[in-house]
Parts: structure tokens; C-alpha cells; sequence
């Protein structure tokens, strides 16, 4: 299928919109992710992809232009809709991770579908399969700051899973992590984009966007996009 | 007067929820004037924030003063040794006039607070918060009815004069006795029996009706009912129903049964007529906003659970009015 | 059914509230000592009017005393055939009793008639009353009983109006449904109460009066008064309604200057609420990062409040209740009685109900949540790419 997933069109995204602080984040963009896309986000820090990601993602609503997600405008929905196709659709991995300390890598990786109708032990269930998958069912019980940078960072994949998401979206996901792990890194992704699912990665890391079979690199700058390179 | 516990916590407890919703009538307020749902700024996406602290405070408001109105009921049971003639709720209710129109307010700022957390439970259904200028003008009617509450709360505890002879149920409820009171009681309880029962036939005829079809004139039908049943089961609760709690033929009193000697039966009893008589009439109250595009889809939805929540209500409220009818040798008969 | 995701949000509010165990322990802490307190001086007043009642209870309807110079005297014993003839008397039974003043122990016995019903309605702890034709034998409280370290078969010793002293002979000890009444309590036969104080044939202390008709006791009282006018008829119902004003207004007031510590406390809560630490600010923002919506972390708001307050509320009504009914409520139990008697300790009857429960609960738990509304809010409405930016 080579649907659209996700269409951006003139979108904008102001922070501190009249203040004394205003900042232009992303400016005008429009583009096109199809489905089945292993697309890249690439720029240095500072360039609006992350908040180009926020903004496909459907962490944050943008200033002006609209936003299609899987057909539907997501540009003005209130929070709670949001949310709700958060849930069903995408999964985030963080550039810090962003694992709740305290509470082990199982309930870590659970957590994001505990205010949803699925009973805990089904959740359970589901969560130690992925955990399975990625090798890190020895780990399951253990608290989370006691893991390794690479245990860490397969908890973040396992947790944006727990949803089935058709969309994962990465934010510098190799930024924290030595070759070696962000070649596994990148290994792992493609078994996710070759089971059909679209991958979104914002990097400015040369590992990743010059690794082969990208289909998509959106080149950015200071919130706008400067090119745009489709491999057909 | 003032200084009985019971009297100190209802003033603090009422004083807060007053706090309360007035925060959220103002909130709503300003709200209300600047929003704008197409717009995309910050101060909307604030605004879309801020709603959600209003809904928090109309919820906890109504929480609160659901325990108040027990407090006040149970109060005024607890203070009846201290007034000549009382002998129960009724009596110190009735021992000035304060007293009754501090808990119809109470009982309105129940129903006004349970409606507006419907009508925002079905505008948070919708992508484009439609019913958003509806919900927050009713929000602003709240803010007067809780404070004539209060003022009438503290007004009937501060003229509370110990000496002063006030009547009972006894009296009040009395068949022989004038005014709205003795009238409920002295209806002859044969036909006020088939009143009742009918019409909680009918209400549950129209309940199932709008459970099927989730439209009108199912819905409206259901709506009219229950506001009609709502007052014939209070009619009948004082005419024959606490009677046969009581098991004496000449007590009328609504409150008594809500005591422990009667196994707090009264505390289901009411929650269920109340709640089943709301969802009732809410089923109907929300038919016109099927007008409104966004809406359009989930009205029948969320009016068959209405629908089905109003009749489980009911049902147990009747099934508790029974029970002492058949179990207990008492009968009316020849009464 | 929609009930998961409830069980879930309450499965981690709990769990996060485990993880603080030191900010929510002090908090737990200090609200149950609020209400312990609260509890307390509801418990303890409420016992006392209900001790109040029982004893009332048992009283007659009407009671009619004789007064000279404004001061109560005793009452001609004729007087009571007169009054028997009003309408709606049922009995007229004249009363033998008075006060007695231990010099030994300083202390006042209520010294009482075994023919009076008051006397009857307890159950007595060992041994018995004294029989109606016995002499020289008493039934004591037991108050008098372990401050003069006497029980049954020990001698007694009080000095009658004549002068000398009468040897009496403790046949039972009392142990009462209403300790108050009974503590101080000493039960003689009737004529062996005459001769003690010395009362002058053909007088009483007063007249108990029984009506047919309780509603009829006020306008029979106004009819003794008219015909005799230097008595005093006094109505059970107002000596009820005396007691339980005086334990109302009294509670009240200690209420009113414990409201000070409440609204500290309050203050309190608020502060801890709204200075959510760095740690819990981050954690909030990643549970909305990852999909929990704004109405999810206020319910996990509401949960923390709800654990929080029912422990608390739970911790301080149980103490309370020990502290008043087990270990005689020795902080407040003096403000409260507010009359100096010999008692070394004074068990109340154990008693409880919804009432108290949600005057306690108005007067604690409404405000302390009412406090944690806003901020707890602010916590919740954290915008979900912050955590991204941050």
C-alpha cells in the first residue's frame, strides 16, 4: 500500500506566541509520509524536527496549517482525542529514554495502556512477549536505573510497542548509544518497518541516515524544510 | 446554637462548596467569553485546560454537597430533643421558616450540579466541544441557587430559638391537620397505591421503549415520566410507603427512614429514586442537541445507557418499597 | 468494562505513593493526629449526652419540688394525694434522697432510696441491693468503692444529722450501663435514709409524678403550679434538653479553638500539594508523554487523596475511639465534664454512628481535599512535548 499516513500541510508551530520569548519552531512545512515509510527527520539540534515529530505525533497542536493522520485532521482535536489516537496509533521513543525510575522494566514498559479497558494481566502478558522478542526477559523484574545504556534503550522500544502502533516515531534515538548498539538499533527497526510498520526517526547522526533502504529524508533548518530526497 | 458540631461542620462543609462552585461559575465565565474553538493560540489551548479544572470542581461540589444534605438532614434529627414539639427531622425543620427551602435548595443544587456533569460528560464525547456556551451559562445559574442555600442554611440555624413551640410530623403530616403535608398524608392510600404502581409501570414501559429505539418519542416520553414519577414517589413515600417501614399507621415522616432502627433503608431508597428519576429525565433533556452535527451519532448511545441506568434505579427503588409490604404482617387495610 | 482502567490508574497511584514513603507517611501522620483530636472531642461529647439521656431516662416524667427563699426544701407528703387527683396522673410517689460529703475523701455521694426506680435499672457488679425490710446494709458505685477501698462485706461509716454515726454494711457494688450516675452512688432502704438525714415525718425530698400521657406533662405541670405555688414541677424533657445543650455548646467551643490547627493543617496540605517536587513533575510529564490523558493523572490525583485521607481518617477514628472509651479521654474528658468530683477514671459506654462519622468526615476530609483541587490540577494539565523540549 502506498497510501499517505501522514500529511502536513503549511504547518506552524510558534512557542510562546506574543511574548517576550516567542520562538519559531517549524515553519510552514508540508509533506507527505507514506505508509510502510522508514522515513528520517534530518538537521542539527535546532532545526524543528523534534517538534515536527511533537507535531506528528500528536504530542502538540500546531499555531496554523493542518495535520493529517491515517486520513483524518488531527489539527484542532482537543486533548482527550488526541490522546486516544496517540494510543492506537503511534509509539515514541525518546532521545532520553524517559523511563519511570522506581518501578521495574515489566511495569515500565505496561505502563502506557494502564487508563485503557485492558485487563493487567493480559497487559502483562502482552508486555513480556515484546520483552521476549527484544531479549530482555532475564531483565523483566529488575528496576530500571539499574539497567545499561543498551538494556535501557530496548525498554524504550518495548514500551512504545505495547500498543501495536502502526507508527513509531524516534527522537535522536542514538544520540546516548555507542555503534555498536546503534547498529542493533537500526537492526531493530527495520524488522518493525519489514512487519509493515511506518518508522519515523529525527536524527542528526550519519549512521542513520546513510545506512541503506531509507525511503525518505526530509533535510531541515531552522523550521523549514530545505529538501526533500524519496527513494523510489 | 450555632456551636453544635453537627451545626459547625455543615456551615465549614457548605461554606467550601459555596468556594467551590462559585470558583467554577467564574471559571466558566471567563471561559465562556474567549473561547474559540477554531483557534489554534495559546490562550484557547489554556482555555481548553482550564476546563478541565471547572469539571473537576462542579464534580467534587456535587460530592460535597451530597454529604451535606445528610449532614443537614441528620442534624436537624440530631437538635429535635432541643425544640419543644419535635420529634424528629420534620420538627426541626418546621421550627422556623428556613428550614424546608434550606433543603429544597439543597436538593436543587444537587440536581443543577448532577446535570451540568451529563451535559459535560456528552460535550467531551464530541471533537468540537458543541455544547461548551450551553454548559458554562447553566454553570453560571449553579452559582446563585448554592449560595440562596447557604444564606437559608445559616439563616435556620441562627434563628433556631429553642423555646419556640414547633409542630411534628405528628402534626404536620397529620390527617386531620391543614397544609401540603397533612394533604400528601391523608390521601386515601388505596387509589395513592395504584398511582404509584401504575405509574412506575409506565416509567419502566417507556424506559424500555427508549432503551430499543433511542430516539423520540420514546425519550421525551421517558423524560415527562420520571419527572412525574419523581413526585409521586415522594407524595407516596409520606402517604403510605414510610408507614409501612414503620409499621405504625399514623407516621408520615419522609426522614425517619433513614435511621438505623430501619436499616438505613433510606439512604437506597431516595439514592435510587433520585438517580433513577434524573437519568430518566435527562434521556429526554439532551434529545435536542441530536441537531447538532458532532453529536449527532452518539445521542442514541448515550441515551439507552441513560435510559437502562434510570430503569435499574427505579426498579430497585420499588423493589425496596415492596419489601416491607409483603414481609412484614403489618397492612393498611382499613385505613 | 471500563472498571480496568479505574483498577489500573488506583494499581499505580498506590504503587507511586509506596515509592514517597516518607512524604506521604508525614502526611498520613499528622492528618490522622487532626482528626484523632477532631474524633476525640466528638466522641467524648456525644458519650456524654447519650449518658445524659440514659439516666433521664429512667427518670419521671415530672418531678415536683418544694422551694422556700429560692432555695429547694422538702416537700409535705400530703401534697401528693392532691395532686394524684389532677387528670392524666397516673402515680405519685414521694422521693428520699440527698447529698453526703465524704470529709475523708473529700467527695459528695448521691445518696439514693432502693425504692426508687434509678436504683433498679442497674445491673450491680457484685452482690446485691438491699432488701426492702433490710437495715443498715448499702449498695455503692464504684467510684466511692476504689477510692475508699471497700467492696462487699466491708463496713461503711456515715455520720447522720443526729450527730452520730451509722454503721452500715456494703452488700453490692455497682456497675452500670451509666457510670455517671452510678459512681457515686450510695443505696439505702428507705426508712434507714430518713433516719439518716433526719427528715421530719410526713415530708420528702420531692415528688416523682407519672403521667398517663407524656404531651399532657407540661399542661399537668402548670396545674401543680397554680395550686401550689411555692413548688417547683420540673419536666424530664427540659432537663434533656438542658444536657444536651450545655455538651453541645461545649464541644463547640473547644471545636471552634481546635479550628485554628485545622486551617494550619490545611495550609499545609496545600503547600505539599502544590510544591510537587522535580522528580514528580517529571514523572507526570512522561506518563503524558507516553499516553495518559489529563483527566488520567487527575484521577490518579483523586486516588492519592482518597489513600491518603481514608488512612488518615481510619488511623485517627480508631485512636480516638481507644483514646475516649479505653483510656477514659484523659486529654479533654475534665473541659468537658466541667464539674470536680472524685472520679479516678470513668469508663464511658463505647458507642458510634453514621452521624459522627460524617460530621467528623465534613469537618477533616472535605477540607483537606477541597485544598488539594487546584494543585492538583496544575499537576495534571503538563503539556506532553515539554518532556520532549525539556
Amino acid at each position: 500500500m502506498t497510501e499517505d499516513i501522514i500529511r502536513t500541510e503549511n504547518v506552524t508551530k510558534y512557542y510562546n506566541k506574543g511574548k517576550i520569548n516567542e520562538a519559531l519552531a517549524v515553519n510552514d512545512v508540508t509533506l507527505t509520509v507514506r505508509h510502510g515509510d522508514f522515513a528520517v527527520l534530518k538537521g542539527p539540534s535546532g532545526s524543528g524536527k523534534t517538534t515536527l515529530l511533537s507535531l506528528i505525533g500528536c504530542m502538540t497542536r500546531p499555531t496554523s496549517g493542518s495535520i493529517n493522520v491515517k486520513g483524518r485532521d488531527v489539527s484542532h482535536l482537543p486533548e482527550r482525542f488526541l490522546t486516544d489516537l496517540r494510543r492506537k496509533i503511534f509509539g515514541f521513543i525518546f532521545q532520553q529514554f524517559h523511563l519511570i525510575q522506581g518501578i521495574n522494566v515489566l511495569q515500565n514498559v505496561m505502563l502506557p495502556l494502564y487508563p485503557t479497558d485492558i485487563s493487567i494481566s493480559r497487559l502483562k502478558t502482552r508486555a513480556e512477549g515484546i520483552l521476549e522478542s527484544l531479549g530482555m526477559s532475564k531483565r523483566r523484574a529488575f528496576p530500571v536505573q539499574g539497567l545499561s545504556g543498551g538494556e535501557q534503550q530496548r525498554t524504550a522500544i518495548a514500551r512504545a510497542l505495547i500498543n501495536d502502533p502502526d507508527i513509531i516515531l524516534a527522537d535522536e534515538p542514538t544520540a546516548h548509544l555507542d555503534t555498536a548498539l546503534s547498529v542493533e538499533f537500526m537492526d531493530i527497526m527495520r524488522t518493525f518497518r519489514d512487519k509493515g510498520k511506518t518508522i519515523i526517526i529525527a536524527t542528526h547522526d550519519p549512521l542513520v541516515f546513510e545506512s541503506g533502504d531509507i525511503d525518505l529524508i526530509v533535510e531541515m533548518r531552522d523550521g523549514s524544510v530545505t529538501r526533500v530526497l524519496r527513494n523510489d | 446554637m450555632i456551636l453544635h458540631p453537627g451545626i459547625l461542620a455543615l456551615i465549614a462543609g457548605s461554606g467550601i462548596t459555596l468556594l467551590i462552585l462559585t470558583a467554577a461559575a467564574f471559571l466558566g465565565f471567563r471561559i465562556l467569553k474567549k473561547w474559540d474553538i477554531k483557534d489554534s493560540s495559546e490562550e484557547q489551548l489554556a482555555l481548553e485546560r482550564k476546563t478541565y479544572l471547572v469539571s473537576t470542581l462542579v464534580q467534587y461540589g456535587l460530592l460535597f454537597e451530597i454529604v451535606s444534605i445528610f449532614l443537614f438532614i441528620y442534624t436537624a434529627d440530631d437538635i429535635h430533643k432541643l425544640l419543644v414539639g419535635a420529634m424528629c427531622a420534620t420538627g426541626s425543620l418546621n421550627a422556623n421558616p428556613y428550614g424546608f427551602p434550606a433543603l429544597y435548595a439543597k436538593i436543587a443544587s444537587i440536581f443543577i450540579s448532577s446535570s451540568w456533569i451529563a451535559i459535560n460528560y456528552l460535550d467531551n464525547r464530541a471533537e468540537d466541544y458543541p455544547l461548551t456556551r450551553k454548559k458554562y451559562k447553566l454553570l453560571l445559574l449553579i452559582m446563585p441557587v448554592v449560595l440562596v442555600e447557604y444564606i437559608l442554611q445559616i439563616r435556620y440555624f441562627l434563628l433556631i430559638d429553642p423555646n419556640v413551640i414547633t409542630s411534628c410530623c405528628g402534626v404536620l403530616f397529620s390527617e386531620g391537620g391543614s397544609g401540603i403535608g397533612s394533604s400528601l398524608a391523608s390521601i386515601p392510600v388505596r387509589p395513592m397505591e395504584i398511582i404509584f404502581f401504575t405509574l412506575f409501570l409506565i416509567m419502566a414501559a417507556s424506559g424500555i421503549s427508549a432503551i430499543k429505539y433511542g430516539k423520540k418519542p420514546f425519550t421525551l416520553a421517558l423524560s415527562f415520566v420520571s419527572g412525574i414519577f419523581l413526585i409521586v414517589s415522594i407524595a407516596s413515600i409520606i402517604s403510605f410507603i414510610s408507614l409501612y417501614f414503620y409499621q405504625i399507621p399514623t407516621h408520615h415522616c419522609p426522614f425517619d427512614v433513614l435511621q438505623p432502627e430501619y436499616y438505613y433503608a433510606g439512604y437506597v431508597l431516595y439514592a435510587a429514586l433520585f438517580t433513577g428519576s434524573f437519568f430518566g429525565m435527562m434521556t429526554g433533556i439532551i434529545e435536542p442537541f441530536r441537531k447538532i452535527a458532532s453529536l449527532s451519532g452518539i445521542i442514541s448511545g448515550i441515551q439507552k445507557k441513560w435510559a437502562l441506568t434510570a430503569i435499574v434505579s427505579i426498579v430497585i427503588f420499588v423493589i425496596i418499597t415492596l419489601i416491607p409490604m409483603i414481609f412484614t404482617p403489618f397492612t393498611l387495610e382499613g385505613y | 468494562m471500563s472498571i480496568n482502567r479505574h483498577i489500573n490508574v488506583l494499581d499505580y497511584t498506590l504503587q507511586s505513593l509506596l515509592r514517597r514513603k516518607f512524604k506521604n507517611a508525614g502526611i498520613v501522620l499528622v492528618f490522622s493526629f487532626v482528626i484523632f483530636i477532631t474524633g476525640s472531642i466528638l466522641f467524648l461529647t456525644y458519650s456524654f449526652k447519650r449518658e445524659a439521656f440514659l439516666i433521664l431516662n429512667s427518670s419521671p416524667e415530672l418531678l415536683v419540688q418544694r422551694m422556700m427563699a429560692g432555695r429547694h426544701e422538702l416537700i409535705p407528703v400530703t401534697i401528693a394525694g392532691e395532686i394524684k387527683r389532677i387528670p392524666g396522673v397516673a402515680k405519685v410517689e414521694p422521693r428520699y434522697w440527698g447529698y453526703y460529703y465524704d470529709s475523708l475523701v473529700k467527695a459528695n455521694y448521691t445518696i439514693l432510696s432502693s425504692a426508687d426506680p434509678i436504683s433498679a435499672n442497674n445491673r450491680l457488679l457484685k452482690g446485691r441491693l438491699p432488701f426492702a425490710d433490710e437495715h443498715n446494709t448499702v449498695a455503692i458505685g464504684r467510684g466511692i468503692s476504689e477510692a475508699r477501698f471497700i467492696g462487699p462485706g466491708s463496713g461503711i461509716s456515715l455520720q447522720g444529722a443526729d450527730g452520730g454515726y451509722h454503721d452500715l454494711k456494703v452488700v453490692g457494688v455497682f456497675e452500670a450501663d451509666s457510670e455517671l450516675l452510678t459512681s457515686d452512688l450510695i443505696v439505702l432502704n428507705q426508712t434507714d435514709i430518713i433516719k439518716l438525714f433526719g427528715i421530719p415525718e410526713g415530708m420528702a425530698t420531692d415528688l416523682a409524678v407519672d403521667v398517663h400521657n407524656e404531651n399532657e406533662a407540661p399542661v399537668i405541670a402548670r396545674k401543680i403550679r397554680e395550686y401550689f405555688p411555692d413548688t417547683r414541677p420540673i419536666l424530664r424533657d427540659e432537663i434533656i434538653r438542658t444536657y444536651d445543650a450545655v455538651f453541645g455548646w461545649r464541644s463547640g467551643l473547644i471545636l471552634t479553638l481546635f479550628a485554628g490547627a485545622l486551617v494550619a493543617f490545611i495550609i499545609l496540605a496545600w503547600d505539599k500539594a502544590t510544591g510537587l517536587s522535580a522528580d514528580e513533575k517529571k514523572e507526570i510529564g512522561i506518563l503524558k508523554a507516553i499516553g495518559w490523558e489529563t483527566s488520567d493523572i487527575l484521577e490518579m490525583k483523586f486516588w492519592e487523596g482518597f489513600v491518603i485521607s481514608v488512612s488518615s481518617f481510619l488511623i485517627g477514628i480508631i485512636s480516638a475511639h481507644l483514646h475516649v472509651f479505653f483510656w477514659g479521654a484523659s486529654l479533654f474528658g475534665p473541659a468537658l465534664k466541667g464539674w470536680s468530683v472524685i472520679y479516678p477514671d470513668f469508663r464511658l459506654v463505647p458507642f458510634i454512628n453514621p452521624y459522627q462519622i460524617a460530621t467528623l468526615m465534613t469537618l477533616t476530609v472535605i477540607p483537606y481535599i477541597a485544598s488539594t483541587i487546584i494543585p492538583s490540577w496544575k499537576a495534571s494539565v503538563t503539556d506532553p512535548d515539554e518532556v520532549m523540549r525539556g
